[in-house]
């Protein structure tokens, strides 16, 4: 088997053991991807508001979830 | 029993446990025995195993093969394989996502989060990852009775490093065994050498 059909494989597999595992490493790096992406955002001096409408979240929250994180970013409070 | 123990016998066993939380290993198992007994003062299992080309390092090796290496490092590096393996799988190519990000943001930049090691109870923060406590395998435990046994069968009324060795051939079923096994260890030679190292007045 080439290594596309075992992609193709894998991709339709109805193993939920594979497809949960996906969407586990699927979250993680849409997490890993978000609070990069927020970092950078706010380094550039965006609001929390603007970020919140891009990320079609409430203000309150991208916020809660990534303030903390990020203090040094957080001059003024959105 | 373990009052029986040589100073080198218990530094064994203190070692063990090293060798568990060096490796991130929650339980302390016969192949870390293994390992301590191969870092041990007490050369007498260390210069028995040298000529199959069982040293630490080796054996070492060997545990990361068939346990994996659970060091912050190590499980790092692991689940990022694994997680890399599972989006290939529908189709995402993790190492482009990062090489794509690191292009704009700097080497390292996309870290996926990790999820916090569980905690148990309210004592959670007491648990092993902080206090460095960890129990000893049922097969391991059994290994030290073993190594009593072995004694008494040489009628010596002290507990050796030699013995521990005889208590996990004894054994015989244990992660340390299986790794010996695939080094092409001649048990039964390694038993009289234990065995006779023991007999010699040197040894004690």
């Amino acid at each position: 088997m080439t290594e596309a059909t075992d992609l193709a494989a894998a991709a339709s597999s109805a193993d939920p053991r594979a497809g949960l595992r996906a969407v586990v490493a699927l979250r993680r790096l849409l997490e890993g991807l978000e609070r990069l992406q927020v970092a950078n955002a706010r380094a550039k001096g965006w609001s929390w508001q603007e970020i919140a409408d891009a990320l079609e979240v409430t203000r309150q929250g991208v916020h809660k979830k990534h303030a903390k994180l990020m203090p040094m970013l957080d001059p003024r409070e959105g | 029993m373990f009052e029986r123990f040589t100073k080198d016998a218990r530094a064994v066993v203190v070692g063990a446990q090293e060798q568990a939380r060096e490796l991130g290993h929650e339980t302390i198992g016969t192949e870390h025995t293994l390992l301590s007994l191969l870092a041990g003062e007490n050369d007498t299992v260390r210069v028995a195993l040298a000529g199959a080309g069982v040293d630490q390092a080796s054996v070492r090796a060997a545990i990361i093969r068939h346990v994996g290496d659970r060091s912050e490092a190590g499980s790092v590096a692991d689940r990022d394989a694994e997680d890399a393996a599972a989006l290939k799988a529908i189709g995402i190519d993790l190492e482009a996502v990062r090489a794509a990000i690191e292009e704009n943001f700097g080497a390292g930049a996309l870290r996926l989060p990790r999820p916090a090691p569980k905690k148990r109870g309210i004592f959670g923060r007491f648990s092993s990852v902080t206090t460095g406590h960890r129990p000893f395998s049922p097969r391991n435990k059994k290994v030290l009775e073993l190594s009593l046994r072995e004694a008494i069968r040489l009628k010596h009324n002290f507990i050796a490093p030699e013995h521990i060795m005889l208590g996990l051939l004894r054994e015989g079923q244990g992660l340390a065994m299986l790794i010996l096994t695939e080094f092409d260890v001649d048990f039964g030679e390694l038993r009289t050498t234990l065995t006779g190292a023991l007999k010699s007045p040197a040894a004690g």
